[in-house]
């Protein structure tokens, strides 16, 4: 009995965190978005008994969805956002990852240290840096005018989604290069070696070996940094702030700061999460079926 | 550096993010919180029988041309006179840059104490946090006109004792007795300010004085767009529109006024891209932005950040000589407070027009003191000549229209309001 439980025990710390910090907490979000508040501060006061919630937030929230409506089009400017970002992230990231993993020999420990040197430094310090960079009379303004791509300064901090784009793909394309990088390094390589046998050119055997094969690392790492784009609030507090470029963050954010639509705020962030859900369970159901394709495939 | 909010920093970006983790985590709090309050008489808010709008805890909302005085309650009493002061340290929990720290050392030196000061950067942070356990933390709050009732509703303050508050005859008259806490029972008065436009004079071919109606600058700002901004504070930004169409009442809860209002601001989107800051006091200097919605203490310390070599001249600042928003702030002590002979001593210190003098040589915002009127203030160089358009006084303060309390349901419209403008 006790053997059979000392394995399973290791869990337990792991299991603790996960429902203190985690299920307790999600719940009492639930409890706002469905309670009240006080009547004297307009502070939320959660409602902890289902039976006793009150929908008239996540009503609000729910008609502000439909299309043309104030939420629906900061959710969809959102999904355009994390969309681009990601694209951009892939297209930056996934060649880094993939001469660190194939290319890179003795320079490989150098890389990898360069890599996580950004993580020394706080995001939110690494985006007040782009503030200084992108100011009218900034780096990348005199940059850009002295090789003649621009004749006068753009104003990149004036609300400009292409800065918030800019920044989202600065901030989190380190995060996804490195999951990718442990992906592409474990593909074996006497696979790719057959594929070069089998009379593939270099790009073919990329794109039908090596890519393939990465796949479920680009799933992975996409979801690793999509999920905290959607929730993200301060890029786009300091390289922008304007309504015109607002994300579903900002607006959580908006109502989480006080008054008396609190509730408000919670209700958005579970449809938020609700949303975000739908994505993980695509990518679960991606990892399952991989999975299961690996056993059969070993059988 | 400006009362009603503050720009996004590393540290306002941690108490947030705090402030998230706490809502996630602290279900403990939340309760606790809500059973503190939930002990106060909770009615609900709307009209009284006299069509006067009822606050939190019965209080009517007190408006210029209906004052309040607030109740008092009996397990809230005032302390006796006569007492001695207390050892210290006191607690002071105001908002961010907002007190000078010469001013506050010199207080520390006169009565042989410490001073602990714990800053805030918006009332509803200040709110969450002194319901949320902390206030007997504290002894001197720094609150606003729209959270007062509140307080004394939710009883988080104390009646004061004037005995320990003689230079309380150094205050404007008016506000000796002010709207919001007739007798002055709950509250002193700290700074004055208004809301108005700030703007580059060395960039604009025509400043806000030229115009008709001043206000129409942002909506006539196409060649500026990118370089125009609003405050990021509902009951200002929208107010501000409503003050355009000649509307005074910026305390309606006139669902359509307010509607109006977010889509006139909803303009300035498509027409100047505006943005929506508080740093009026550093963005203008900068040449970041050249017109925007402005604090008079914002503006009246804005030539401290101008790049080395420009002038002040550069600095513009109006506020309408009428139906200006016009605005102060308030000194409170907690009830919870463990000091509270010596908090009254603070108040009636930062009540004294040397120190108010020098409190304002350093954060800009003028204190409601009989001393500052603007030949002094300017004389000293406190302010720029050219920015004595800063200095308010008594007779512009009477002139002016304040952001008031709401009711629930008013707030809750102006905040759906600006929700949908910050939609974009």
């Amino acid at each position: 009995m006790t053997r059979r439980w000392f394995w399973p025990s290791f869990a337990l710390p792991g299991a603790g965190w996960l429902i203190l910090l985690f299920l307790i907490p999600t719940y009492a979000v639930v409890a706002v978005a469905f309670g009240t508040f006080d009547p004297i501060f307009s502070t939320p006061v959660p409602i902890w008994n289902p039976l006793h919630w009150q929908f008239a937030s996540m009503r609000s929230v729910l008609s502000g969805l439909e299309p043309g409506h104030a939420f629906w089009i900061v959710f969809v400017r959102t999904v355009g956002y994390v969309a681009i970002s990601l694209a951009g992230c892939l297209l930056i990231g996934y060649p880094v990852a993939y001469y660190l993993a194939r290319h890179a020999r003795r320079t490989k420990g150098l890389l990898l240290v360069l890599l996580i040197v950004p993580f020394w430094v706080s995001y939110l310090m690494r985006m007040l840096a782009w503030v200084g960079l992108l100011l009218p009379d900034g780096l990348v303004n005199r940059t850009l005018m002295d090789v003649g791509v621009i004749s006068a300064p753009r104003a990149w901090l004036a609300g400009q989604a292409s800065s918030v784009v800019l920044a989202l793909v600065y901030g989190y394309v380190p995060y996804l290069i490195l999951p990718l990088y442990a992906t592409l390094d474990r593909i074996d390589r006497s696979v790719l070696e057959a594929g070069r046998d089998l009379g593939g050119s270099p790009i073919r055997t990329f794109l039908h070996v090596t890519l393939p094969l990465s796949r479920h690392g680009i799933l992975a790492a996409s979801v690793l940094i999509a999920l905290p784009m959607f929730g993200d609030y301060y890029t786009n507090d300091i390289i922008s702030n304007s309504p015109r470029t607002s994300m579903i963050g900002n607006q959580i954010n908006l109502f989480f700061q006080g008054g008396s639509e609190q509730a408000v705020g919670a209700s958005l962030v579970i449809v938020l999460s609700l949303f975000l859900a739908v994505l993980m369970s695509y990518y679960l159901w991606i990892t399952v079926r991989a999975s299961a394709e690996t056993k059969e495939s070993l059988l | 550096m400006h009362p009603r909010e503050r720009p996004t920093s590393r540290r306002q970006f941690l108490i947030r993010a705090g402030v998230v983790v706490g809502t996630l985590t602290g279900a403990d709090a939340l309760l606790s919180a809500c059973g503190g309050s939930a002990k106060v008489a909770a009615t609900t808010t709307g009209t009284g029988e006299t069509g006067v709008l009822m606050g939190p805890g019965g209080i009517p909302l007190a408006r210029r041309d209906h004052p309040v005085t607030l109740p008092l309650y009996s397990d809230n009493a005032a302390i006796d006179s006569g007492l001695n002061l207390e050892k210290g340290p006191l607690n002071l929990f105001n908002w961010s840059a907002y007190i000078n720290p010469a001013v506050v050392r010199k207080f520390e030196r006169e009565h042989n104490v410490k001073v602990s000061i714990t800053t805030f950067e918006n009332e509803e942070e200040a709110i969450a946090k002194l319901t949320g356990g902390n206030a007997a933390n504290f002894d001197v709050w720094w609150g606003t006109v729209d959270y007062i009732s509140r307080a004394v509703a939710g009883k988080l303050i104390q009646p004061l004792n004037h005995s320990y508050l003689p230079n309380l005859r150094n205050v404007w008259p008016s506000l000796q007795s002010p709207y919001y806490d007739q007798h002055s029972r709950y509250t002193v008065p700290y700074t004055v300010y208004t809301t108005g436009i700030g703007w580059r004079t060395d960039k604009l071919k025509k400043a806000p004085p030229d115009y008709a109606n001043p206000y129409d600058i942002f909506w006539d700002a196409h060649p500026y767009a990118g370089k125009v901004a609003i405050l990021d504070d509902q009951r200002e930004a929208l107010g501000m529109t409503l003050l355009r169409r000649h509307i005074y009442d910026i305390n309606t809860e006139n669902p359509t006024l307010i509607n109006r209002a977010e889509k006139d601001l909803a303009e300035l989107t498509s027409l100047v891209n505006v943005k929506v800051n508080v740093n009026d006091y550093t963005d203008i200097p900068s040449g970041a932005t050249w017109i925007s919605q402005a604090w008079s203490g914002d503006m009246a310390g804005a030539w401290n950040y101008l790049p080395k070599g420009v002038k002040p001249t550069v600095l513009g600042y109006w506020s309408p000589a009428e139906h200006a928003e016009t605005q102060n702030d308030m000194m409170t002590i907690l009830r919870g407070a463990k000091h509270p002979v010596l908090a009254h001593t603070f108040l009636n210190f930062m009540l004294d027009n040397q120190n108010g003098l020098e409190n304002l040589s350093w954060n800009g915002y003028m204190p409601p003191l009989t001393a500052c009127d603007p030949n002094t203030v300017i004389s000293k160089g406190y302010i720029p000549k050219n920015l004595a358009s800063t200095v308010i006084r008594e007779s512009d303060f009477k002139k002016g229209v304040t952001i008031d309390a709401l009711t629930t349901k008013g707030q809750s419209l102006w905040e759906n309001a600006w929700s949908t403008f910050k939609a974009g």
